[in-house]
């Protein structure tokens, strides 16, 4: 008898989760139980409706996050279990590595190093170094690389907050008094592209798909040209090896002074990678898949030149005050 | 040869966003029922607000949220959760190297949206007629189109899809992968039940059923 998989879905408010639910309804409907938890109320989470059960959670920056995170897994039974914020893939990954998590249940997440790497941008970059990835320069904002402008990042971080351009004239004044906690980059230029990858180690099978941001709202694409590119695809490829990712990521590029250099990278696909779906390229349904042992291959098709995709917001009845 | 198919059911499988879209409903209202047997309800020939009646909800919950069901399950949003039956792209791409004229006869309230969803599924250049009939009285609407493009058959998987042939004269050839199960096709008359497009496909060249046709 094949297994009913029962799925635990973090940070379930975000637009990733929601992609991620939507895929794995449109793809496994009703064949599956899935929990949503989200720091909402159920009310203010559209993953919600598709989930069968929900759990309000603390923050995954709270003490408390972990034993809750713990309960839940045993509770539901859950098998699979997709953490989405930085913060809490990090924790996820510690909780697997220490033991904590049980064995038969599948964390989609890379290992700890990996997760802790991507949610401190410095270590990010630091490790994009030494596998020589093409990346921008990077440095620390209390210990900055001389230049007349700069981009800077907070160290962790996500979703493009707080990312802006100063003047080395203000940076002090900005990254203060805790400048320790801020990257300065070199500016880059645009196009600015985020690359979809899926990636199985073990047969070495990529599928890569790349995302102009043509528009881009609360950090999110809504309008997108998407191409493919042998020189992101090896990029992506040097990605997955190095950060140990197996399944579906995203990354960030854009352009440095010698090509593309990689500005940010999400261990876990974005809200956006579902625009790839309507070109028959579903990267949420094959990480399932790839983590279930079933066929991923049949959610990638080839993509016929370059494709437009837009995205317009849909309304969602979430109830009533009761 | 030419060939009319049916959309939902037919050639993409709508089980999920049709599951999807009442549980979106049902939990907007708090409600909640066994979709599986929602579906199988449906399969053996209930209508959405029968299956949901007979699973516990009173006739204004039903009413309720069968209204609002229906003014979501044709929109952009959760047709996106329509995926293409497997074997589906092979079987159309065979027939139509053979030569066939391929016309689509669906029935959607919300007209608008079936070219960009067949765009989107990589159907659209299968087709060489798309027609959308309204909801209401499908079968003569179906039976018109199908006398009018002259079809030598109609591929269906619904009671309706094969009244339209009785009322026309085309042949049906009914699909159970779809909204009806085998028995319940049966129950409604209909002789030529497939599991799938694929299937039916291969007997429908098996009969020698396009000699027979051209002659028509």
């Amino acid at each position: 008898m094949i297994r009913r998989h029962v799925v635990l879905i973090g940070s379930a408010g975000t637009g990733t989760a929601f992609g991620a639910v939507c895929a794995l309804r449109r793809t496994w409907s009703q064949d599956l139980d899935l929990i949503a938890m989200d720091v909402n109320q159920r009310r203010l989470v559209t993953s919600a409706l598709l989930a069968d059960h929900f759990e309000q959670v603390p923050f995954s920056i709270s003490s408390d996050f972990p034993h809750r995170l713990l309960e839940l897994l045993t509770f539901y039974n859950v098998d699979t279990y997709l953490p989405l914020l930085p913060e809490e893939i990090a924790i996820a990954s510690r909780l697997r590595e220490e033991g904590l998590i049980s064995a038969n249940t599948t964390v989609v997440a890379p290992p700890m190093n990996s997760s802790i790497a991507c949610e401190d941008k410095f270590a990010l970059f630091q490790l994009l170094g030494k596998s020589g990835i093409p990346h921008p320069r990077t440095a620390l904002a209390n210990a900055p690389f001389i230049a007349e402008e700069y981009f800077i990042k907070p160290r962790i971080g996500s979703g493009s907050h707080g990312v802006k351009l100063v003047s080395a004239h203000n940076l002090e004044e900005i990254v203060a008094p805790n400048s320790n906690a801020w990257i300065v980059q070199d500016q880059c230029m645009h196009p600015e592209v985020t690359v979809d990858v899926f990636y199985d180690p073990i047969t070495d099978f990529s599928r890569v798909i790349c995302r102009e941001r043509l528009e881009v709202k609360a950090g999110v694409s809504v309008k997108a040209r998407l191409f493919e590119d042998m020189g992101l695809q090896s990029i992506a490829i040097s990605l997955a090896r190095t950060l140990s990712i197996s399944g579906s990521f995203c990354f960030q590029v854009m352009q440095g002074s010698s090509g593309w250099v990689v500005t940010d990278v999400n261990p876990r696909p974005g809200a956006a990678t579902s625009m790839c779906s309507l070109t028959g390229n579903d990267f949420f349904s094959a990480t399932f898949a790839y983590h279930w042992r079933e066929d991923f291959k049949r959610f990638f098709q080839p993509l016929d030149g370059h494709q437009f995709i837009t995205r317009q917001y849909t309304d969602f009845f979430m109830g009533r005050n009761e | 040869m030419k060939l009319a198919f049916d959309l939902d059911g037919t050639l993409i499988n709508c089980e999920p966003r049709q599951s999807s879209v009442l549980r979106a409903t049902m939990a907007g209202y708090g409600l909640k029922v066994d979709l599986k047997r929602v579906w199988e309800l449906k399969r053996d020939g209930a209508s959405t607000k029968d299956a949901i009646k007979q699973l516990g909800l009173d006739q204004e919950q039903a009413r309720r949220v069968v209204e609002a069901w229906s003014m979501m399950v044709e929109t952009p949003f959760w047709l996106g959760m329509d995926t293409v039956i497997s074997g589906v792209r092979e079987s159309l791409h065979k027939i139509r190297n053979a030569g066939a004229v391929l016309c689509l006869i669906t029935a959607r309230k919300r007209k608008e949206w079936v070219r960009p969803q067949l765009v989107n599924l990589g159907l659209i250049g299968y087709f060489d007629h798309i027609v959308v009939v309204p909801q209401d009285d499908v079968a003569k609407s179906k039976a018109k189109v199908l006398g009018e493009l002259t079809a030598d058959a109609y591929f269906g998987d619904t009671e309706s899809d094969f009244s339209a042939c009785q009322i026309s004269g085309v042949p049906f050839y009914g699909l159970c992968s779809g909204q009806r199960c085998r028995e319940f096709l049966a129950q409604s008359g209909a002789s030529l039940i497939f599991s799938d497009l694929s299937e039916a496909i291969q007997d429908y060249n098996l009969l020698g059923l396009e000699n027979r046709s051209s002659s028509r």
